[in-house]
């Protein structure tokens, strides 16, 4: 009871907010643009797979982007209202970082993401659900109270009325259920045991990689401890990253993890959304400058 | 700080864990089943079904989802290919950027429904049915950007296995083709 109240009562500096709505803002932006060209023939009207197909596999009550669209186009040709929906996303993407009104921006900016990713359904992978939910913690948390446009132009609407504890101890036990149930599938599947899984991932052919591991390393040891190292830094990340003592180095561990994935299966945005998820939960307050008092309190427990 | 805001605090973000907890339970489970080919609990059924599990708001905060990526075993990967008289064509050339191909193969993984060997239902018979919209679909845009007469096929792609990493031979097994 003592170390919950302990671990409820520490408080936390605002930077891990004001990083978390900078870098999402502006991976959710750098994605986005990604394939702003490609985005007509994904979930548009001249999508190559017609939208109403992506139904037969996923339904989810939501405002679709046919909807958005749709309503638009009362207004305004259909490319022009393609390029507003576009435009408008972009738009919100430069509030958020800018912090101008940014739980706003990241609610509108939320209601866009989904009309197209969970519409198209097919075409969505996990950088997807990672943008959603981070955008969701961008409305949650008092994103705009600190170091933002808001609070410079608005002082009065950009008081902070939050407990910054709450906020950080949520974002740090989602990181943790998600890496310790990552790790907990992967050991279930025995294909991960004997290092098959990681050889048959970095062959696959619709992932477009940096370098072809498999070119360079034909020692099957190699993969069974590339198997195992995966499993192990997933599945121990929530007791190692609370522990002092080892906390930096399985912050590195899985900050490493995530640079392999972004080489090795060029998965980028999904794995830089895990690093910044990574930094917020358990870099700031612990290893950046601006520690809080707290955190050197003998009463305190670092966690 | 303010007793009723943080009164609110605690009870929403309690309610996120629950819910964050509880999916990445269900997911795992029904991963698990699916992959050793095990009844489902009727338990986990019902709670997906609850509407309280399943409500809007979580499927806008992205809290529908699991988190067993590339778990519990790697899926195989589906390679489309068209082919005119001069060439064959993988079907991301229909896309210019990088995210875009990605966003589009990943559509390829569909054609999983074509394995199973008894289609049960009738949404699963409107699946297979879809698949072969698709592929159709597929076809045509390509006939329309070279102009030209195209057949379009599906493969299951197929690495060797690790104990054969020696022999680096790929396999592609045809699923499916236009007519």
């Amino acid at each position: 009871m003592k170390t919950l109240h302990t671990i409820f009562s520490k408080s936390f500096s605002p930077e891990f907010i004001v990083f978390f709505r900078i870098s999402i803002g502006l991976i959710v932006l750098i994605h986005f643009l990604s394939f702003w060209s490609d985005f007509d023939l994904l979930y548009t009207n001249h999508s190559i797979i017609p939208l109403e197909l992506h139904t037969a596999y996923n339904t989810f009550d939501i405002l679709t982007i046919e909807k958005i669209l749709g309503f638009l186009n009362g207004y305004f040709t259909e490319n022009q209202s393609i390029l507003l929906f576009k435009s408008t996303y972009v738009f919100l993407c430069i509030l958020i970082i800018s912090g101008f009104f940014s739980r706003l921006s990241a609610l509108f900016l939320l209601i866009l993401q989904i009309s197209f990713i969970k519409y198209g359904s097919l075409f969505f992978y996990g950088a997807d659900f990672f943008t959603s939910m981070s955008l969701f913690y961008i409305i949650l948390f008092p994103s705009s109270s600190f170091f933002s446009l808001q609070q410079r132009l608005f002082p009065k609407l950009s008081r902070n009325l939050q407990s910054l504890t709450l906020c950080k101890r949520l974002i740090q036990i989602h990181v943790c259920i998600a890496y310790f149930f990552s790790g907990l599938d992967k050991i279930l599947g025995f294909n991960w045991w004997n290092g098959e899984s990681i050889w048959k991932a970095i062959h696959l052919p619709n992932l477009y990689k940096f370098v072809s591991l498999g070119d360079y390393v034909q020692n099957p040891v190699f993969y069974i401890i590339f198997g195992w190292g995966t499993i192990i830094i997933e599945l121990f990340y929530p007791l190692f990253i609370n522990l002092n003592k080892t906390r930096k180095y399985w912050l590195i561990l899985t900050i490493s993890m995530h640079v392999g994935i972004i080489i090795f299966f060029n998965l980028f945005f999904f794995s830089a959304i895990m690093i910044v998820w990574n930094l917020t939960s358990y870099y700031f307050n612990y290893y950046n400058e601006t520690k809080t008092l707290a955190a050197h309190s003998p009463t305190v427990s670092g966690i | 700080m303010n007793k009723p805001v943080k009164i609110i605090e605690i009870v929403v973000f309690t309610a996120i864990l629950c819910k964050v907890f509880l999916t990445a339970i269900l997911t795992t489970m029904s991963s698990f089943c699916e992959f050793y080919e095990y009844k489902y609990p009727d338990l986990s059924e019902r709670i997906n079904n609850n509407p309280i599990y399943r409500n809007t708001l979580f499927t806008y905060a992205g809290f529908d989802t699991g988190y067993g990526f590339f778990a519990p075993n790697v899926s195989s990967n589906f390679v489309i290919v068209s082919q005119n008289s001069n060439k064959s064509y993988i079907s991301d050339d229909l896309l210019k950027t990088n995210e875009g191909k990605m966003r589009f193969m990943n559509a390829n993984d569909i054609f999983f429904k074509n394995f199973k060997k008894e289609k049960n239902t009738e949404h699963e018979k409107d699946q297979i049915a879809v698949n072969k919209i698709i592929l159709k679909r597929i076809n045509t845009v390509f006939e329309e950007k070279y102009n030209s007469k195209f057949k379009t096929s599906v493969y299951l792609y197929e690495h060797p296995k690790l104990e054969d990493m020696a022999s680096r031979k790929e396999h592609l097994i045809k699923i499916d083709e236009t007519p």
